[in-house]
């Protein structure tokens, strides 16, 4: 018994010592032969992706997915994640496409490729007016409460090298910690400020700083030039007949920024 | 299986696992340390004739043993702050893990306490040993012998509870291995390399326990 289940172990482990290569993501024809797409949007992330009343994903990024599942003609696969594992689904194929509000860096475009931006955002440091910071460099005793591993992070990690910066496992933690006053300012984006204000009465985020202005992109795995190319085709015609500058009006408030392709 | 392994991707951050090891054994080490304190009073709390010390005691301990650890740490650091009471993460994850494995210690000691019969202790005094000699050999050492392992096997379940108050955003092994997943995207990696890490943990400590146990109870009473 035990002889067998060392064979199998040291069958499994050659096995895997010899296919281990780039990650095969399923390219355009396997999706569309499978019938359907698996795509990754935000749980935690308002306007973006969160949970209606009826806890029904809902948010711009749930209707970029439900558009592009529709012109892929394929059946729709939801699945909600946070700003901290989109990158690991999709380096481990449990996703074809990250739609979660999602900015682009070379560091990330190692691991995953990105398409042309669809939709815009800044992110910056928010709190209360009785805290009278307008730089990265006048934090000083200040606690910051941020979502780990989200450009947010990544931004203030280098900007603000001495803050003490509360890394949380995804933005509605982040959020709960400066609503309950662990932090005393909140690292995001200036769309999900406003609506974290508008949702929490007296809680009050003022930008003290923007970090950054951060087009979202479309992250899918490496290794799937067809699928790529048709999401560029899409934002690219979506961009066109405004269909995304609709969905950012009904969404975020205001019109889509004309957005360079990658 | 289609995954390139870089263990290498992990070298740069050999200072964030030390740290992490260093807040997980502390943080174990203190809790444990507060929840025998808080272990002994329950203990003697739920043997009380007084109805209404015990009756709290068996509450207490129902309470945290029938809820979830992680929401009584959210409890502890996001709830107590609505009524004034703010904790930094370290402290919060102290006293929440510390109320957690106290009502688990409280059980263990009451069960201890109440392993030494009365008789025992008349046979004691009736070879002719003093209350303290009888005290220290016939109730305290006995007790103490049969929950050591008990209390050690409490010991590693805390070490390996410890990794839930990573969402508090305390800076202990899970945490650190959370966030260098943030920056290297090396998943499988950061986690084994932790998984490791708490095995050798838990392992050591256990042979560390069995060492003392050794020493102390099987030694001492063939001596």
């Amino acid at each position: 018994m035990l002889k067998h289940l060392s064979r199998i172990v040291s069958a499994v482990l050659l096995a895997g010592a010899v296919t281990a290569g780039p990650a095969l993501a399923a390219d355009l024809q396997e999706i569309i032969a499978a019938g359907k797409v698996r795509i990754g949007v935000p749980v935690d992330v308002a306007p973006f992706g969160s949970n209606d009343a009826n806890n029904q994903p809902v948010g711009l990024d749930v209707d970029m997915a439900n558009n592009i599942a529709k012109a892929l003609g394929v059946e729709l696969e939801l699945q909600q994640i946070t700003g901290a594992n989109r990158i690991p689904y999709l380096a481990t194929d449990k996703l074809d496409i990250v739609i979660a509000a999602m900015g682009a860096t070379p560091e990330r475009a190692l691991q995953i490729a990105f398409t042309s931006p669809y939709a815009a955002l800044s992110v910056g440091v928010f709190g209360p007016d009785s805290i009278a910071i307008t730089s990265a460099d006048q934090i000083t005793s200040e606690t910051i409460a941020v979502a780990r591993g989200t450009t947010q992070d990544l931004l203030l990690t280098e900007l603000a090298p001495n803050a003490t910066i509360q890394r949380y496992d995804d933005d509605a933690t982040a959020a709960a910690a400066f609503i309950s006053g662990q932090a005393q300012l909140l690292a995001t984006a200036d769309i999900v400020a406003k609506d974290l204000m508008e949702k929490n009465p007296g809680a009050e985020l003022k930008p003290k700083f923007l970090m950054q202005f951060s087009p979202c992109y479309i992250g899918i795995q490496q290794g799937s030039p067809e699928l790529l190319r048709w999401l560029d085709t899409y934002i690219h015609v979506s961009q066109l007949d405004g269909t995304l500058s609709a969905l950012s009006e009904k969404w975020i408030g205001t019109k889509l920024p004309t957005l360079p392709a990658i | 299986m289609n995954y390139n392994f870089r263990f290498n991707a992990l070298a740069p951050y050999t200072g964030e696992i030390l740290r992490g090891i260093g807040l997980t054994l502390q943080l174990t080490c203190l809790t444990m340390a507060i929840a025998l304190v808080v272990g002994l009073f329950v203990a003697l709390a739920r043997m009380s004739d007084n109805r209404l010390l015990s009756g709290a005691a068996a509450t207490y301990v129902e309470a945290i043993r029938n809820t979830p650890l992680l929401v009584q740490l959210f409890i502890v650091f996001f709830g107590l702050p609505s009524i004034g009471i703010r904790l930094d993460a370290y402290t919060a994850a102290v006293i929440g893990l510390s109320i957690n494995v106290g009502a688990y210690a409280g059980e263990i000691l009451r069960a201890g306490i109440q392993s030494i019969r009365p008789s025992q202790v008349e046979a004691g005094r009736a070879l002719g040993m003093t209350a303290g000699q009888t005290f220290r050999s016939v109730v305290l050492f006995p007790a103490v012998k049969a929950i050591y392992p008990a209390l050690a096997s409490q010991f590693v379940l805390l070490l390996l509870a410890t990794s839930v108050v990573s969402s508090l955003g305390a800076g202990e092994l899970f945490h650190q291995a959370a966030f260098i997943d943030s920056r290297t995207y090396r998943s499988f990696e950061a986690y084994a390399l932790i998984t490791l890490t708490y095995l050798i943990l838990t392992l050591g400590f256990r042979a560390l326990f069995a060492l003392v146990y050794w020493l102390v109870f099987v030694r001492r009473s063939r001596a």
